[in-house]
């Protein structure tokens, strides 16, 4: 029966990334058809195949999960929906350039709509606000400098109904803004719940981004330092490169893939998941759920929650010493390393001992009660 | 065909229900579609693939969380269950709250009127 099952799942979560999230979901499903499998076949005497069949039947269209978590294979891992519509289909209501030689900080202020980042060889930046096709008379954008700074303003129309950020997502950005690739200020944006698009902006600038309950997709790109601090919203960074990355929210989830950073995160609640990661830092959650896979660590690594699961993923040929505690729950440290694991404390709820010799980082993990698996 | 409850009517509603369901024990998919099918004695149900979904949702927003726990079911193995958070029992409790807030309403709206 295991092989009829697994032989299905194969086939459905082929074409997506390996992940250790689309793993949790994958044996998560395994489990769930084997014990349905199991009743079905008591109560209406059914062969394994037909069983398995039924099982799979009954619980509905699997392939929606799996495409929200995992992550297609091919043309990189970046999922984004903003379609842009032809030149001919949108219509721009304003158009415009601006010098950038005297702006040491560009400030982007904006609320429920779209808006998208690009780079561009120009040493102008340009402006393009396209007609949103739901709403007529949309407010034109409001720029202003003074100081050296340059202020964005995209206003929004009052009364207007707001967008949740789910929809936000999928439409058209208004706002497109090419960013001078010359550009060496910082780059600050504030916004409400709706959705940002950063692409391919490798100016190697200070950037802070500060939003509710948006979302924030960036890829591409490369920062010096980059804040990050919102609410419920989400923040997707992929194939990207920090100084220094940080970021504070509060019950939204955090997503990184392909990053190398020096990391810096904190959360209340939330979910952060941090995939083909390189550097080192800290992830510190009141309650949620830490998966962090590394490509490479460069330096001690912090992974704290009051409740929840933590799960690391490290390089097999890592030497490091670990201090991992639970004060309710489970600690495991899997076998999976090249180098051998010696104890000094070793119980279901801590660990504290070395891989290998060369100590050539410390993994520190706590919870409160929780899990902490290390693999 | 059996009445049905509307799927729009109580689509805002499958995240409590799941709370809610959690809040008797710990569970994993199938065991809560089945707890689902039970509790409503058939009359209503939400498969696994509706689950994995609102499972992830509650746990990004904190309301529950997940452990590997030993199988009752079949021996030996362990699985994934999820279990209410303190933020996830808050948020059962004001969705009731709700619940029984948008029901007065709405019965005070639609009840057929006496003197119409």
């Amino acid at each position: 029966m295991d092989d009829l099952i697994n032989k299905k799942l194969t086939r459905l979560f082929s074409g997506y990334e390996k992940t250790a999230d689309l793993d949790d979901l994958h044996d998560e499903i395994f489990d769930d058809v084997k014990e349905s499998a199991k009743d079905l076949q008591q109560k209406e005497h059914l062969s394994d195949e037909e069983a398995v069949d039924k099982a799979f039947l009954q619980m509905g269209d699997l392939t929606k999960v799996i495409d929200q978590i995992g992550e297609k294979k091919g043309n990189g891992t970046f999922k984004f929906n903003f379609h842009f519509l032809s030149q001919q289909d949108s219509e721009v209501v304003y158009e415009d350039e601006f010098a950038l030689d005297e702006i040491e900080k560009i400030n982007l202020k904006f609320h429920s709509d779209a808006v998208k980042i690009i780079s561009t060889d120009s040493d102008k930046l340009k402006l393009t606000q396209y007609k949103n096709p739901q709403t007529a008379d949309d407010p034109i954008v409001q720029v202003s400098s003074q100081n050296g700074d340059l202020n964005i303003h995209l206003p929004e129309k009052k009364f207007s109904i707001s967008i949740g950020v789910f929809i936000s997502t999928t439409r058209l950005p208004k706002l497109l803004i090419e960013l001078p690739n010359s550009y060496k200020g910082t780059l600050n944006s504030d916004f409400g719940s709706g959705s940002m698009l950063v692409k391919g902006i490798k100016n190697h600038a200070a950037a802070n981004f500060t939003f509710h309950s948006g979302s924030l997709k960036i890829s591409n790109s490369v920062f010096s330092e980059s804040g990050c601090s919102f609410h419920s919203g989400s923040l997707s960074v992929s194939d990207s490169l920090a100084d220094y990355f940080g970021s504070d929210f509060s019950s939204g989830t955090l997503r990184l893939n392909n990053v190398t950073a020096k990391y810096d995160i904190k959360a209340t609640s939330g979910t952060v998941r941090l995939n083909k990661i390189t550097g080192a830092g800290s992830v510190n959650l009141s309650s949620g759920v830490v998966r962090a896979d590394f490509k490479k660590v460069t330096g001690d690594l912090k992974l704290t929650a009051l409740s929840g699961m933590i799960r690391a993923v490290l390089p097999s040929q890592d030497e490091f010493a670990f201090k991992l505690s639970a004060k309710t729950g489970t600690v495991r440290l899997k076998d999976v390393f090249d180098a051998p694991v010696d104890y000094d404390i070793e119980s279901s709820s801590a660990k504290l001992g070395t891989v290998g010799e060369a100590k050539s980082y410390c993994l520190l993990s706590r919870v409160s009660s929780g899990t902490i698996v290390i693999d | 065909m059996a009445q049905e409850i509307s799927k729009d009517m109580i689509r805002g509603l499958t995240g409590a229900i799941v709370l809610s369901v959690l809040e008797f024990e710990d569970s994993y998919g199938y065991q809560i579609s089945k707890q689902i099918k039970q509790i409503t004695d058939d009359r209503y149900e939400l498969n696994e693939a509706t689950l994995y979904t609102v499972f992830r949702r509650l746990s990004a927003q904190g309301f529950v969380k997940s452990y590997y726990g030993n199988d009752d079911e079949n021996q030996g193995g362990r699985r994934k269950y999820y279990s209410l958070t303190e933020s996830g029992k808050k948020e059962l409790n004001r969705s009731r709250t709700d619940w029984e807030f948008s029901k007065e309403i709405v019965d005070a709206l639609l009840q057929e009127k006496k003197n119409g």
